[in-house]
């Protein structure tokens, strides 16, 4: 369905000021019906605007909606003075804010989504973790996770990064993983889930877990199988990679790896950019490495490959190939 | 993994020794806080290094024009989570303490504030007070024009000026939604 106008959001948005209060007349709200029923078109602004009224309950359900009100419009107001007070009119796009923020996030991790979690932990950190039920969970780093356990269900919800799972036995709550592109059931199991990028992967080691993606693709993986998805979409298996389990250990293991993938990966538990010199991308790494400690494991690098290591101003670390 | 490779990456050095001093004392001036002035100018250095390579400065003016544009924007980021954080934790401090919120509830109030502090962020004040006020505290026309000290139609015209800017929010979001699913 095409987007609806500029007109008929404007239209959207003057019925809802209008009908709003629930003050208005019958024959406004017997006109707003059947501009509604004219056109799919208002039907869909209709829809946003629902989406957007219901954002606002729950600031609606707070004990106290004027305190509320008041300190949100405070922080707004002081917000844009200290935007004014920088100079110029900031173009948002392109720069910064609506920037990459994927990768911005890998060392940056929002407090903000920090604070939303139950649990999280910061880049370079990893933890274990006992629910009530006995499930193990591990999370590795930068992650954020919520927890919602009822009389019925199970639920993990992952908002950032990666986590592991032993899954203890319950056959009255089902256990489900929420993820930004769709629902993960165990059955009886141990898994792992990363969100990177804009993809879960899953990977199981025991047992099964159904997927089911936002758009109702689903899928079913057995033990020792991996696979990628999003909301639309799941990739075809492959085998899992079982060294990838050290996380845990905070050990990266590799075997046959490029050193491009071994920086890659050490780049998302290093609070920092380390960058590598092209002519050296390809070289074959073994050996097991310390994920938490960057500085230990470039160091073990130059020692089995002919590469040198050099910190160009603090957060940005450079792999170049040795010059004699 | 975002993880570009092919960026010649040694003009970054060169902009960092060039350029480091004269950002640190930029951002101070800004933000009065000589820790957070570190933070930001390395981070808006790093920023650099993921730009894609066709990026070069003609001038050292264009440099630090850039420079200062990232450190802007990284310095609205920093005041904006301060801020939200604030109202989120003045909110809190409003529930009665034998009703302390789960941290589900707690997690999806800085939601909603950060959602809505969003959507607000480019009304005019009047409006987005008249918008806070009729939809979040749920008051009449008639309560919120008293409030505000204006005419019931003007408070109309503010809540539906509030609302097109959430609705175009919306509508750019659901765009972005659909060309990333059809690019998959």
């Amino acid at each position: 369905m095409a987007e609806p106008s500029h007109q008929t959001l404007e239209e959207a948005a003057e019925w809802f000021a209008l009908l709003r209060d629930g003050q208005a007349a019958n024959a406004h709200h017997i006109a707003w019906r059947k501009w509604l029923e004219a056109k799919t078109e208002n039907q869909l602004a209709w829809q946003y605007v629902e989406k957007i009224s219901h954002r606002f309950e729950t600031l609606q359900q707070t004990p106290n909606p004027q305190t509320t009100a008041k300190n949100l419009y405070t922080a707004n107001q002081r917000l844009r003075q200290r935007r004014r007070m920088l100079g110029g009119l900031l173009s948002l796009a392109g720069i910064g804010l609506l920037g990459p923020l994927s990768w911005n996030r890998k060392w940056l991790p929002d407090p903000i989504m920090a604070l939303a979690a139950d649990f999280s932990t910061r880049v370079g950190q990893q933890k274990q973790i006992t629910l009530d039920d006995g499930s193990q969970l591990w999370l590795n780093t930068s992650t954020a996770i919520k927890v919602n356990y009822t009389s019925q269900q199970r639920h993990i919800t992952l908002l950032h990064g990666e986590i592991y799972i032993t899954t203890a036995k319950d056959p009255t709550r089902a256990f489900i993983v929420d993820t930004p592109h769709g629902h993960l059931t165990a059955l009886g199991t141990q898994f792992n889930v990363m969100y990177d990028d804009d993809e879960i992967e899953l990977a199981v080691y025991e047992g099964a877990v159904a997927v089911q993606t936002q758009h109702h693709q689903k899928a079913e993986l057995q033990a020792g199988e991996r696979s990628r998805f999003n909301a639309g979409q799941i990739q075809t298996t492959e085998p899992v990679i079982t060294a990838r389990q050290a996380w845990r250990e905070g050990l990266l293991i590799a075997e046959d790896m490029t050193l491009h993938e071994l920086i890659s990966e050490l780049n998302r538990y290093h609070y920092g950019y380390i960058t590598l010199a092209d002519e050296i991308a390809q070289l074959k790494v073994y050996g097991s490495f310390p994920v938490n400690e960057t500085e230990r494991a470039l160091g073990m690098l130059t020692r089995v490959l002919s590469v040198q290591v050099r910190q160009v101003f603090p957060g940005w670390i450079r792999v170049e190939p040795l010059k004699s | 993994m975002s993880f570009t490779q092919s960026v010649d990456h040694s003009n970054v050095q060169v902009l960092y020794s060039e350029h480091q001093n004269w950002l640190k004392s930029w951002l101070y001036q800004r933000l009065g806080n000589s820790a957070e002035a570190a933070d930001l100018t390395q981070d808006t250095f790093v920023r650099l290094l993921v730009l894609p390579s066709s990026r070069h400065f003609s001038s050292s003016e264009q440099a630090r024009g850039y420079l200062r544009a990232t450190a802007k924007n990284l310095c609205i980021d920093l005041w904006r989570r301060k801020e939200i954080e604030q109202a989120w934790q003045d909110t809190l401090a409003s529930y009665p303490e034998e009703t302390v919120p789960s941290a589900e509830r707690q997690a999806a109030v800085l939601e909603a504030l950060e959602e809505i502090n969003q959507m607000l962020s480019n009304l005019p004040p009047k409006a987005a007070k008249a918008f806070l006020l009729a939809v979040v505290c749920q008051m009449t026309d008639a309560e919120t024009a008293i409030e505000l000290g204006v005419s019931d139609r003007m408070v109309r015209k503010y809540v539906a000026k509030a609302m097109l800017a959430c609705l175009k929010l919306q509508a750019s979001q659901t765009a972005r939604e659909l060309i990333a699913e059809s690019a998959h």
